[in-house]
């Protein structure tokens, strides 16, 4: 894709500064901010257990984050901003498909979702791990994808979730043991 | 993660197993990344915790893959409307002041204050709590004793209103998940039977409610499927069960209610409490063990009292984990992941509710922990949840001592009822619950919080 020079100067700008260029409605920077984190959301509304959707789902986000811009403050981190924008978006999402567990039903019978393309042992690994994933309740996913396949640290999750931090230690320890149970039941 | 056995071989001064894992997880900060290290070094079994929780991690990292993403942008530019940007970086080109009066502005000064609330309510993730602080800070105004008995009033004919052909409320259209059906019918049971209204007008609605509860239990007693909610489910259903028979005197329904107390037996843990996962291993924790004993307790008034013991054990469970200003813990002393206001009411609600029964609890440890409610009396709960809790053990440790608590609490719940539009009468689903329980949960927490009477207190 070829840059036009003022895409170029938002490509080495910093998430807050483009994001105070948004909230003057610059649509260049938006596009670098898209760019940058699409495929980070695509990967979160993934792990938290609709890879069919997730796509739209961060498209969805970032009309939010375009409308909602000027309730940023640059003060904050603007990944804590944006994943709070996708949480919202993926409970407003499980709300439409008539609850989470009729999306989880849908996609627990989608052969592709349970078990991704090909046999080999990586993929064997990823779909354990999927369906381990989707054992957890939702507050537990979530804590375990934000940290895990997004590398958030603690103190950001409980930002994102607003909640205690404490919260954010009970969960990730109560979803690891779950896991390691759903795992070692997998194995047997 | 051996979590039971490895608590009882953790030694005094040994970090908390979840701070263990958030160790081998998050790391720290330098210093204490290098404490944690040092302590590791030589505790095995912290070390088996954070070895556990890397094993685990390893499992699930294979999986930690990069999308092969379409470009987005296209799509989202197709959905702003092309008027609402400006042309290249800002900051390289001349502002424009008319250009931001477009009707993306949705915050702007100019939206009435109303407009601005809600919209940030719909959107903005903790926008919930934005209202309520901004409710509290003087945008509500206070509600009298008459305007929350009409609220209460509107809030029931809501719930009556939605009670479909099978006798119960459909969850997931009020908002809630499927999973949690048993407790969410058994909430609107509860806020029904707890209403001022007479057993004529609500005896026929509670009966055929209580039919459709009964419909989804399994011979063992349970209610809805077995998982993490499960105990959610069996407390609260139950004790709907018990209600409605108070106010039904349905002998048919002694039987299934003697099921429903069995199930929760089965699963009390050996400590006393009831936890989330199914077994007697659980870690138990004060949330889940409050349904349950709020359960044994009016059974025990109804002279189910094979339930006694149990309801000593779980009362002595929670007695544990009081510490000295009176605050209960949610899984053990001073542990409050949530805070300790919610946890604190449900304990002492649940404590001091036996003070009408011959069951015997320490006199110093009641009044610590009214001493403890007292502390915590002037903070108004952020959710329903807590608004119930809030209410019943102000009302348990005294209405009149606590009379301008409580009066502010349901000032406040009754000033955030809907008056119009298709979700009058009812209470938003805007808290941290609402996305489990949907509006059905947060009306009928909000009816409990504002009923005047309680459950152990129905005349058996």
């Amino acid at each position: 894709m070829t840059q036009q020079p003022q895409e170029e100067a938002a490509l080495s700008m910093p998430d807050e500064s483009l994001m105070a260029l948004v909230a003057k409605r610059d649509r260049d920077a938006f596009t670098t901010l898209v760019r940058r984190h699409q495929d980070g959301l695509v990967n979160f509304f993934g792990r938290m257990g609709d890879y069919s959707s997730a796509e739209d789902l961060a498209q969805e986000t970032f009309v939010r984050l375009f409308k909602y811009r000027n309730k940023y403050q640059p003060t904050a981190k603007f990944t804590t901003f944006l994943y709070m924008l996708a949480r919202r978006t993926w409970v407003d999402h499980c709300r439409a498909l008539g609850r989470r567990k009729k999306a989880y039903d849908k996609l627990a019978g989608d052969a592709e979702f349970r078990r991704p393309a090909g046999t080999d042992a990586l993929d064997e690994a990823k779909a354990r791990a999927s369906e381990a994933l989707n054992q957890l309740t939702d507050e537990m996913r979530t804590v375990v994808v934000m940290s895990v396949y997004q590398g958030f640290k603690y103190r950001e999750i409980a930002d994102v979730l607003d909640v205690p931090l404490g919260t954010v230690k009970t969960r990730m320890f109560h979803a690891l043991r779950k896991l390691r149970e759903a795992l070692a039941d997998e194995d047997r | 993660m051996k979590t039971d056995s490895e608590t009882r071989d953790r030694r005094e001064g040994c970090p908390l197993p979840e701070d263990v894992v958030a160790f081998a997880v998050d790391g720290e900060t330098a210093d204490e990344a290098e404490a944690a290290r040092q302590h590791l070094s030589r505790c095995t079994p912290c070390r088996a915790i954070a070895t556990d929780a890397r094993e685990t991690l390893g499992m699930l990292r294979p999986s930690a893959d990069t999308p092969d993403t379409r470009d987005l942008v296209p799509g989202i530019l197709e959905r702003i409307p092309q008027r609402a940007w400006r042309d290249g970086l800002h900051s390289l080109r001349p502002r424009n002041k008319d250009a931001d009066k477009d009707n993306t502005r949705w915050f702007s000064l100019a939206t009435p204050r109303l407009v601005r609330i809600a919209a940030a309510l719909l959107v903005l993730p903790g926008g919930a709590l934005l209202v309520h602080r901004l409710a509290r800070s003087g945008a509500e105004q206070p509600v009298g004793a008459t305007a929350q008995v009409n609220a209460v009033g509107k809030g029931i004919d809501w719930l009556l209103a939605k009670q479909t052909a099978s006798g119960g409320w459909n969850v997931e259209e009020l908002g809630g998940q499927p999973e949690y059906a048993p407790a969410l019918n058994g909430l609107a049971i509860l806020a029904i039977t707890r209403s001022e209204r007479s057993a004529s007008e609500t005896g026929t609605p509670l009966s055929r409610a209580a039919t459709f509860l009964l419909r989804g239990q399994a011979d063992d007693g349970r209610f809805g499927k077995d998982f993490d909610g499960t105990m959610y489910n069996q407390g609260i259903a139950t004790l709907a069960l018990l209600e409605t028979y108070c106010v039904t005197r349905d002998e048919a329904l002694r039987a299934p209610i003697a099921r429903a107390l069995t199930f929760i037996r089965s699963r009390q843990s050996h400590s006393g409490g009831w936890g989330y996962a199914a077994g007697r291993q659980d870690l138990p924790n004060t949330s889940v063990t409050a349904w349950q004993v709020q359960s044994l307790l009016l059974a025990d008034r109804l002279g189910w009292r094979e339930n006694r013991v149990p309801l000593r054990q779980a009362l002595h469970w929670m007695s544990g984990t009081v510490d000295g200003r009176g605050f209960f813990g949610y899984e053990r002393t001073q542990h409050y992941p949530e805070g300790p206001n919610t946890v604190t009411m449900m304990g002492a609600y649940c404590l001091l509710a036996t003070q009408n029964l011959d069951i015997p609890v320490d006199p110093d440890l009641k009044a610590r922990v009214v001493r403890g409610v007292s502390r915590l009396a002037g903070e108004t709960p952020d959710d329903y949840y807590g608004a119930y809790f809030h209410s019943s053990a102000l009302t348990e440790a005294g209405p009149d001592a606590f009379r301008g608590a409580l009066a502010a609490n349901r000032s406040s719940l009754a000033a955030r009822q809907q008056s119009a539009g298709d979700g009058k009468g009812t209470w938003r689903a805007d808290d941290r619950w609402g996305s489990a329980g949907g509006c059905l949960y947060s009306t009928s927490m909000a009816l409990l919080a504002l009923a005047p009477s309680h459950s152990h207190r129905q005349s058996p």
